[in-house]
């Protein structure tokens, strides 16, 4: 054996020389036995160990007993979470753990959809405002008018660049008559009420008495009512903000020719050209006596009226029509202008049988 | 030296054990009596302080108390509480607490060291005079320092060889090492203890 054989086996022999191999441990004292610094070194190292074994035996203080039993039967804080921790979750296995994470997840969800649904509901199933009928119509200062939204899902489209119309099933049609300019500024009727300020769509003031099922059973369109320019017209004005504001414009007013209208226009004074049965009116009060008999000859229901009292303050008519009359109804009404429903080429709406078309119809008496 | 084969002692654990589980309380007081001064010894060794020692010489018999329903009795008594010790010291050396008070006394380092047991220093007539005791004193100081040098594997494969004198075996058992990987660490752990100790 060479010396750098012997160095490299010295530290796994000392001081367990029993579990060497007889053959290595022979060869290995026979090299200590012929070369003294590779004994000299196992030697010393065998000198430290044996101090090692010779260190003195160290006893535990003479109170350790009485300190273990101490900390066994007073744990310290966090020990005693420890405890209570493992104890808690260790008698709770992981899916029931992860079976009550998830219950309470689902459930988590659950409430926030019916939250959302009867939000939802309540929403749709609110009560319409209508327009008092002892308060003045609106202003009218335009020749052209719409109304306004459906109960439909989705809302009319805008017409002629509005950009905003009022929300579906919100606010009722109606129609109004045409008003001069200066009758428009009086205007603290019935369209004000819609629009608390200019531009503005909002609910009529007073609500439909109607169920959730009646809603359902009606249905609002859009109308755009224009007469001639005669001294009595019918006109009907949408509560959108954007004809709201053409409404006011001076070019807007009855006594504006119908070229000059159908230049602002155009799209509307098509159909307006080519009626040749038009029903000249000399009064509100005959227009309203006309309209009435037009709904009771629908089978409809007159719901409120405002009568004309003098020729400064207009009048008002709050109809229902059923729907399978409602086609005729307007075919009728167009006698005393023109009917126009937006979005809608036909002038006229599908409804569903047995529902109820609801129409608000303001008359402006201008001069 | 441990009595780590079946013997009088093993069976005394093992009884005791038994009857602890059946409800005996006073046979957990006879298991700590019984190994008390073996745990608390390895325990010195290991951290170098007595008082560190103390501690986790208790918090040993605490741990055992706790698991002793998991005693699964495939090793001896002796074994299983010698591995939950050297556990128990590994964390405490690892612990912030244990770090943190080595830095800030170890400017009095031997002033609680294992070596400084106050019973040791009284002597009587018959002992060597008191320049070979604090000769010897000084040795032991050494050679503790010595043994806290070295990596916390290596000082417990040491002091469980050279020390308490255990067998490959039961170091193996007690460390979880295989015996290749136990005879390197033994070895690697004898050449930086000689080296440490070369000018002692």
């Amino acid at each position: 054996m060479e010396c750098s054989q012997a160095r490299k086996i010295i530290y796994e022999i000392a001081g367990t020389e029993a579990d060497i191999p007889i053959q290595l441990r022979d060869e290995f004292k026979k090299h200590l036995a012929v070369c003294s610094s590779c004994a000299a070194h196992y030697h010393a190292l065998i000198s430290r160990l044996e101090d090692l074994r010779e260190l003195p035996r160290l006893n535990a203080p003479a109170n350790f007993l009485e300190n273990v039993r101490r900390r066994i039967e007073n744990p310290g804080i966090v020990a005693r979470a420890r405890n209570s921790f493992f104890r808690f979750f260790g008698e709770i296995s992981f899916y029931r753990l992860a079976a009550t994470a998830a219950a309470a997840v689902l459930v988590v969800v659950t409430a926030q959809i019916a939250l959302k649904e009867a939000h939802l509901q309540k929403e749709v199933s609110a009560p319409l405002p209508l327009p008092s009928p002892a308060m003045s119509p609106p202003p009218a200062p335009t020749e052209s008018f719409q109304n306004l939204t459906s109960d439909a899902p989705q809302p009319a489209p805008p017409l002629q660049g509005e950009s905003s119309v009022p929300k579906a099933g919100s606010v009722p049609k109606e129609l109004r008559t045409s008003a001069a300019p200066q009758r428009a500024k009086q205007g603290a009727g019935n369209i004000s009420q819609y629009n608390s300020a200019p531009g503005r769509a909002s609910p009529p003031a007073n609500a439909y008495p109607a169920s959730g099922e009646e809603e359902e059973q009606r249905k609002t369109i859009r109308l755009n009512l224009r007469v001639p320019r005669d001294s009595y017209s019918l006109l009907g004005k949408s509560t959108a903000p954007a004809m709201m504001d053409k409404a006011k414009e001076p070019s807007a007013v009855a006594g504006t020719s119908l070229a000059e209208k159908s230049l602002a226009r155009p799209g509307l004074d098509k159909e307006y050209a080519k009626r040749e049965d038009r029903v000249e009116i000399d009064s509100a009060d005959r227009a309203m006596s006309e309209v009435k008999s037009l709904v009771l000859l629908s089978k409809g229901k007159i719901t409120s009226e405002q009568p004309v009292e003098d020729a400064e303050k207009k009048a008002s008519i709050s109809v229902e029509i059923p729907a399978q009359n409602y086609a005729a109804f307007l075919d009728q009404l167009r006698r005393f202008g023109e009917v126009t429903i937006p979005g809608e080429s036909t002038g006229a709406a599908a409804p569903q049988a047995g529902m109820h078309i609801r129409v608000l119809i303001l008359f402006d008496t201008g001069s | 030296m441990p009595d780590f084969e079946p013997g009088a002692e093993q069976y005394e654990d093992k009884a005791d054990v038994a009857a602890y589980l059946a409800g005996d309380r006073m046979a957990l007081d006879r298991l700590v009596v019984r190994h008390k001064d073996r745990v608390f010894n390895l325990c010195c060794r290991l951290l170098g302080d007595r008082g560190d020692a103390e501690e986790c010489a208790q918090e040993t018999f605490v741990k055992v108390l706790r698991s002793i329903g998991g005693f699964r009795r495939e090793s001896s008594f002796s074994t299983w509480l010698f591995t939950i010790a050297i556990n128990t010291c590994k964390n405490r050396r690892s612990s912030a607490e244990y770090r943190f008070w080595k830095k800030v006394l170890s400017f009095g380092r031997n002033a609680s060291s294992c070596e400084d047991d106050p019973e040791e220093f009284e002597i009587q007539d018959e002992a060597p005079s008191a320049l070979v005791l604090i000769s010897e004193k000084e040795r032991e100081s050494l050679i503790q320092s010595a043994i806290d040098s070295l990596p916390f594997d290596f000082r417990t494969v040491i002091v469980l060889r050279h020390i308490e004198e255990l067998s490959y075996d039961e170091i193996a058992r007690i460390t979880g090492y295989n015996l290749g990987t136990l005879k390197s660490k033994l070895s690697r752990a004898r050449v930086q203890l000689q080296k440490k100790l070369q000018g002692a």
